[in-house]
């Protein structure tokens, strides 16, 4: 008979139907062998003594994992979320797939949704990559929320932090991003900003940074699909907004030619459409 | 940049470390270390003589020896007992079970070539469980392997693979075994020699798909095989296929130091055939040292741990098994990578050279200093620091080349032998130049100098200083500098440059007849090869310009335009030598040389063309012919004095016949182009027709004096009343054609000014009104054509009496309405605009035409001039906010533009009436630093003081008061105001005997403004009461009514009523 099992420090490992999950202690329901045949017992493990479980997947749970509808994911999570910090259980990926599921569907319900899941994630979840992922997760959120400037102490955070690079890129893309719109902003009111002693060193030093800035994913970090392309594009926007057309041509050239099958490929092809319509 | 040296000594390096990952990634070393004996196979069996053993003892004595590890003693028993009874037939059963002993105790001592008998001879025995069996026969294509005999061994790999990979109800560790054997397969292929790589990958390529499904990590390692296959047959475009690939699943390559290696070697082939793109997207994918080996480590981490998980699980043998043999290959792999060096270095040079190779310099330079930055010192982060300034300087990135720069000579300046130091900071000088910072740069030239004088970059580092002098004006120093460059490096090619710019230097000085020394003896000293010979002989040409030395100048610079036609400086020395001929009265030559100008230089065309108009105007307001130039007059007199001789010697029927010819041939009106060859005489012709006539009338005389006089009276007649009219209608031509051919041109209205300008001073005034209207309607729309807006003040000028300026302000009206009607908007600003600051205009119409105005003016396109005239009338009706908001707007649009001092002033002046003396004082800062117009400046610092006045800072606005005293530049009756305003603020300050003197200077000094004198006198006399000195005051008040120019001022008045109560009439006493 298939079943979780329950690995205990200094014990045999204990097979069964973990029935519940609470406090400081878990519940199993355990086979064992009396006279009468086979039986059950419940046995309490306290999680002082738990190394892991070896959780019975349910049935169809790889499936929902991979291609399951927003309710199919949620009934999952309903089923699985108390399991979140019990060491080799899947319950984070589970939220994860569901918060993913609730960002891509747009809104600020579902944003919201999202980010309250990986809040909890970023909390519970036994597994530090698990936790790391939700911390990138819910900074999607935040922006996706509109709550800029919280997602740019945020990220502030997390690019002081974090180690693993996805999540230092997703920050620094927030930073820039903030960046870029006071670069736009500053050139909206400074139009002939070259020409203007008084910004011209200030907003000239901004658009390097953010170039600079933009540039990274791409140039150390270029297999990211996300981000290096994402880097590019904020290039070439931010040299197209400081006058430097042939250069911003140049990097959406390079987007176009190292990622054919980026997603930003659009917008680069917008942007240069934009650009050319002006030039024009 | 070059890719070539150091990218072949770093190819090489990476070809190496890819060939020692390789050899690991074959399989060898980790199968071995795998299953490694515990023993050398160098014990030494002490006491034990086989020989005396019997059979049994030989048995049992070899097994418990092979249990304990000790395989050579086993190996000896076992031995001797297939040897002494291997044919006794009781006995092959017992004998049969230990073959297979035999076999592992030599491969434990890694005995390869024995172990092989010994291996076929334990198969052949049979009777072993099938995993015995199927170990050997593993084993057997692994020791044929270590022997060299890489045939057969992969004969036994096949063979093996055949037999267990298709086998019905295989385990999964013979699953394993088999992908092993595979990779075996194919490390053998490439091991031996007279390889084909051509059928290893087509076998690779058929046997991948299946393998990934079935191991990915065995299929992670066929891809490292396949990508070496592929590398060594020099097919990249599929190794770069197969790298894209793998990179997507790195979590499956145990391997990984050994893959990147190899996509490193890929993208390191690109790179040298110069396909950027493709080395960028290889080299991009390859990590760097730190992040791969700690991703390594933690991977052996996470197996280790899985490991332990596996072990405390029961029936996980194989998962086991396999587990092992990948924490041994990862442990391997990072041994030997923790070996190499200067890996990142290679690899970040390699990525910033194929980013040099598309001319991404940004990003060259961006990932140059990454490597620079965070790597340790080294030959190859030496070297691509230099490439790493100059990458910065080709983005005119130059506080970041400086940067860059220090952090090289920080990093490797330990030796003033270093051949890249002065380079280093030659490319730092160079920057600093650029920022421009040419302090810094003159000392960093210097420092070149200095440490490295013998080098060969100190002549040109001595040579730039003298240039930087240039460029600060300090000609002598830079006199000094190329002098020295001249001796210390005479011999060298630097030394051209410092003679031809020391000529240049004196030119700049004004020391033209030095310069014109120097550059000579440069001519004279490299003849037809000088680099700079005809800046020279231009320069040459100029300086007899500049020096008033205009005959010397004419034939300098008509002999450069002659030999160097087409020469930059062509257009200038065409100005300078028609200034040249004009100047010394040659005005035809002159003229006709300002036209020769190109159009294609349009600044210098345009000069010519305006300076032509302006001789034609010269002509035309000469009211004698001497007053015009009187060269110019000889020569016409010259032509008289032909005209004269051939009057003398030709009848007149035929004399007159010849002027009708000329008349006609001449004749429809004025010759504008008068630079033609021959016009002044044609022009002559035709006051000789005039004289003719006038003989005629006169021709029953025959008196030479007559007709002498006639002659005379017709000529001078001619002159003052034709000449001007025919220099005005040349002029009225000339300016006509400009604007007619050059409409966009930022001159048109200055054009059209001059056109209508002519026709006044012909007394065509209607004809002027005219032009001036039809340019103002046709051009008027027209944003970027500012300068039609000065037309106003000249079209405004035609209207003189009260009624025309009604007519003008009616018309302007009109053409309002036009301009509305058709939508232009411009054209309706300027007209409004127009409107609102014409002279003698109502209140009321200049409100409402600048209230239209207002709400026309677009920022972004619009004069400046017009926004600020509407932004103060904004003002100065209290319409803050909106006041504020076109100030700032078009100081935005126009950040250069003179009338910022007026936003400045404008948002001072905005910002102290809303209170806000923050903002007031940080405008009239900016006001302080930007303002030129003198009269603002002194009322942008009057306001200052106001405000530190309301800020309550009394001694910063005392200090602001009498700094503004102190400048020149401010008009005497803004000055009389600050001292009225400065004495106030000492009486405020309770210092009243210097504001006493104060109030004094007003009256003694500034006599012309009666209102501030007056103002003066009362407060200096009411202080002095204060001060218990009422005979003083009196004396003041007496002084002050006494003076007949204060008679009428309000506070004379007053000082006359004080007066009275200070020292009344005896009557009034005794009253």
């Amino acid at each position: 008979m298939a079943a979780d099992v329950v690995h205990r420090i200094d014990e045999d490992p204990l097979e069964g139907e973990v029935l519940k999950i609470g406090g400081n202690e878990i519940i199993v329901k355990a086979p064992t062998k009396s006279r009468g045949g086979p039986g059950y017992e419940v046995v309490k493990v306290s999680l002082q003594e738990l190394k892991f479980i070896d959780f019975q997947p349910i049935p169809g749970e790889r499936e929902v994992l991979v291609s399951g509808s927003l309710r199919e994911l949620r009934e999952l999570w309903d089923e699985k979320s108390n399991r979140l910090a019990l060491p080799n259980s899947n319950a984070g990926e589970v939220g994860i797939a569901l918060a993913r599921k609730h960002l891509a569907a747009g809104g600020d319900v579902s944003a919201s949704s999202a980010h309250l899941l990986y809040s909890r994630i970023e909390k519970e979840d036994w597994n530090i990559e698990r936790r790391e992922s939700a911390r990138r997760g819910r900074l999607q959120a935040l922006i996706a929320l509109g709550r800029q400037e919280e997602a740019i102490e945020e990220a502030k955070l997390l690019e002081e932090e974090a180690e693993e690079p996805r999540i230092i890129l997703d920050a620094k893309h927030v930073l820039v991003a903030a960046d870029f719109e006071k670069f736009e902003q500053l050139i909206e009111e400074n139009p002939k900003w070259r020409e203007d002693d008084e910004v011209y060193e200030s907003i000239l030093s901004l658009y390097h940074s953010i170039v600079d800035r933009s540039l990274q994913p791409f140039l150390f970090f270029g297999t990211n699909e996300e981000a290096a392309p994402r880097g590019l594009l904020f290039a070439a926007k931010a040299h197209y907004l400081a006058g430097e057309s042939d250069r911003a041509k140049e990097s959406l050239a390079d987007l176009r030619a190292l990622y054919p099958g980026s997603t930003f490929v659009v917008d680069a092809e917008r942007l240069i459409s934009e650009n050319q319509e002006h030039e024009n | 940049m070059e890719v070539g040296e150091e990218a072949a000594t770093i190819g090489a390096m990476a070809r190496r470390l890819s060939a020692a990952l390789f050899t690991l990634l074959c399989g060898f070393g980790a199968l071995f270390a795998q299953d490694e004996p515990a023993g050398d196979g160098a014990v030494e069996i002490v006491g034990v003589d086989p020989k005396s053993l019997t059979a049994s003892e030989l048995y049992e004595q070899g097994r418990q020896a092979y249990s304990r590890q000790e395989f050579p003693l086993a190996e000896v028993l076992l031995l001797e007992l297939i040897a002494s009874y291997g044919q006794n037939a009781e006995l092959k059963e017992a004998i049969d079970k230990v073959k297979p002993l035999v076999a592992l105790a030599q491969l434990r001592q890694k005995k390869f070539e024995e172990a092989l008998p010994s291996i076929e001879a334990a198969i052949a025995a049979g009777g072993m469980p099938p995993e015995v069996v199927g170990e050997l026969e593993f084993w057997r294509g692994l020791c044929l392997m270590q022997i060299g005999s890489y045939v057969p061994a992969q004969h036994a790999f096949g063979e093996f693979y055949q037999k267990y990979h298709g086998k019905e109800g295989r385990t999964r560790r013979e699953l394993m075994r088999a992908h092993e054997s595979l990779l075996l397969f194919a490390a053998a292929y490439v091991a031996k020699e007279d390889k084909e790589y051509g059928e290893l990958i087509a076998m690779l390529n058929h046997v991948m798909p299946k393998l990934r499904l079935e191991s990915r990590e065995a299929a992670a390692r066929a891809t490292v095989l396949l990508m070496h296959s592929l590398v060594e047959s020099e097919r990249f475009d599929e190794a770069f296929e197969l790298v894209k690939v793998q990179f997507q699943d790195l979590e499956a390559v145990t391997q990984l130091i050994a893959l990147q290696s190899m996509a490193l070697e890929v993208g390191s082939n690109y790179l040298e055939q110069g396909e950027y793109y493709k080395a960028i997207a290889c080299l991009q994918r390859i990590w760097l040292r730190d992040r791969l080996l700690r991703h390594q480590r933690d991977r052996l981490a996470d197996l280790e741990e899985k490991m332990e998980i596996l072990q405390s699980r029961r029936g996980m043998q194989d998962f086991v098994f396999q587990y092992d043999g990948m924490i041994r290959r990862v442990k391997l792999e990072l041994e030997a990578f923790e070996k190499i060096e200067d890996y990142d270095a290679a690899l970040r040079l390699r990525l910033a050279n194929a980013f040099v190779g598309l001319q991404r310099y940004w990003e060259a330079a961006l990932v140059l200093e990454d490597m620079l930055v965070n790597m340790p010192r080294g030959p190859i982060v030496e070297q691509a620091s230099l490439s790493w300034i100059q990458c910065w300087m080709q983005c005119s990135r130059w506080d970041k080349a400086v940067a860059a720069a220090d952090i090289y000579l920080e990093k490797f300046d330990n030796s003033d032998q270093d051949e890249r130091v002065p380079t280093v900071l030659m490319l730092k000088a160079d920057s600093y130049r650029e920022m421009p910072e040419r302090a810094r740069a003159r000392e960093v030239y210097a420092e070149v100098v200095e440490r490295f004088p013998t080098g060969n970059l100190a002549p040109r580092a001595l040579f730039m200083q003298g240039i930087l002098y240039l460029e600060d004006d300090e000609n002598d120093k830079a006199i000094t500098a190329f002098n020295e460059v001249r001796e210390r490096f005479g011999d060298q090619g630097i030394a051209e440059d410092a003679h031809y710019w020391k000529g240049m230097a004196s030119s700049f000085a004004k020391d033209y007849s030095v310069a014109r020394e120097v550059l000579s003896d440069y001519l004279k000293a490299w003849n037809e090869k000088g680099r700079y010979r005809i800046d020279a002989a231009f320069r040459s040409a100029y300086c007899a310009h500049a020096s008033a030395d205009y005959d010397r100048g004419i034939e300098e610079l008509g002999a450069f335009l002659k030999a160097h036609p087409g020469s930059p400086y062509e257009s200038e020395a065409e100005i300078l030598l028609g200034d040249g001929l004009l100047n010394e009265g040659r005005m035809e030559e002159g003229i006709a040389t300002y036209r020769a100008i190109a159009p294609e230089d349009a600044r210098f065309f345009e000069e010519g063309w305006f300076k032509i108009g302006k001789a034609l105007r010269l002509f035309a307001t000469s009211s004698t012919p001497t007053e015009i130039d009187e060269a110019f007059v000889e020569r016409l007199i010259g032509v008289r004095g032909k005209f004269d001789q051939w009057w003398e010697d030709t009848e007149k029927a035929e004399m007159l016949a010849q002027i009708r010819k000329h008349a006609a041939r001449y004749g429809g009106g004025l010759q504008s182009d008068i630079a033609e060859p021959g016009n002044a005489f044609v022009e002559w012709l035709k006051a000789a027709e005039l004289l003719a006539k006038h003989y005629e009338i006169k021709a029953g005389d025959e008196v030479d004096l007559e007709r002498r006089r006639f002659q005379q009276a017709a000529y001078e007649e001619w002159w003052s009343r034709r000449s001007r009219t025919m220099w005005l209608e040349v002029a009225k031509k000339h300016f006509d054609t400009f604007a007619k051919n050059y409409p966009k041109s930022p001159r048109l209205g200055e054009a059209v000014y001059w056109a209508g300008w002519a026709l006044q001073q012909g007394g065509d005034e209607e004809g002027a009104r005219e032009i001036y209207w039809k340019t103002i309607e046709e051009e008027g729309n027209d944003p970027a054509q500012a300068s039609v807006v000065s037309l106003f003040q000249g079209l405004e000028k035609l209207y003189k009496s009260k009624g025309e300026l009604l007519e003008y302000d009616r018309e302007l009206g009109l053409l309002a309405r036009r301009a509305q009607g058709e939508e232009k908007t411009t054209l309706q600003l300027w007209i409004h605009w127009a409107r609102a600051t014409g002279s003698n205009v109502e209140t009321s119409v200049r409100e409402s035409n600048f209230g239209r105005a207002v709400r026309l003016a677009d920022p972004s396109i619009h004069s400046p001039v017009i926004l600020a005239d509407c932004a103060d009338f904004l003002l100065a009706k209290g319409d803050l906010e909106e006041a504020k908001e076109l100030y700032i707007d078009f100081r935005k649009w126009n950040p250069r533009a003179i009338e910022r001092e007026r936003a400045f002033y404008g948002l001072a002046a905005t910002a102290a009436a809303e209170e806000d003396w923050e903002e007031a004082e940080y405008q009239l800062l900016r006001l302080r630093r930007h303002g030129v117009t003198n009269s603002l400046v002194a009322d942008g610092r009057i306001l200052l003081a106001e405000v530190q006045l309301k800020k309550g800072d009394k001694t910063a606005a005392r200090a602001t008061f009498e700094e503004l005293l102190k400048e020149k530049f401010i008009p005497a009756r803004k000055k009389c105001e600050v001292l009225v305003s400065l004495g106030d603020l000492l009486v405020e300050l309770e210092e009243r005997k210097p504001a006493l003197a104060v109030y004094e200077r007003v009256y003694i000094g500034y006599g012309r403004y009666p209102d501030l004198v007056a103002q003066s006198y009362w407060k200096r006399g009411s202080l002095l009461e204060e001060l218990g000195m009422p005979d003083k005051a009196t004396e003041v008040f007496k002084e002050m009514t006494g003076r007949a120019d204060l008679e009428n001022e309000p506070d004379t008045e007053k000082a006359r009523e004080r007066l009275k109560e200070l020292s009344p009439e005896p009557e009034e006493a005794a009253a």
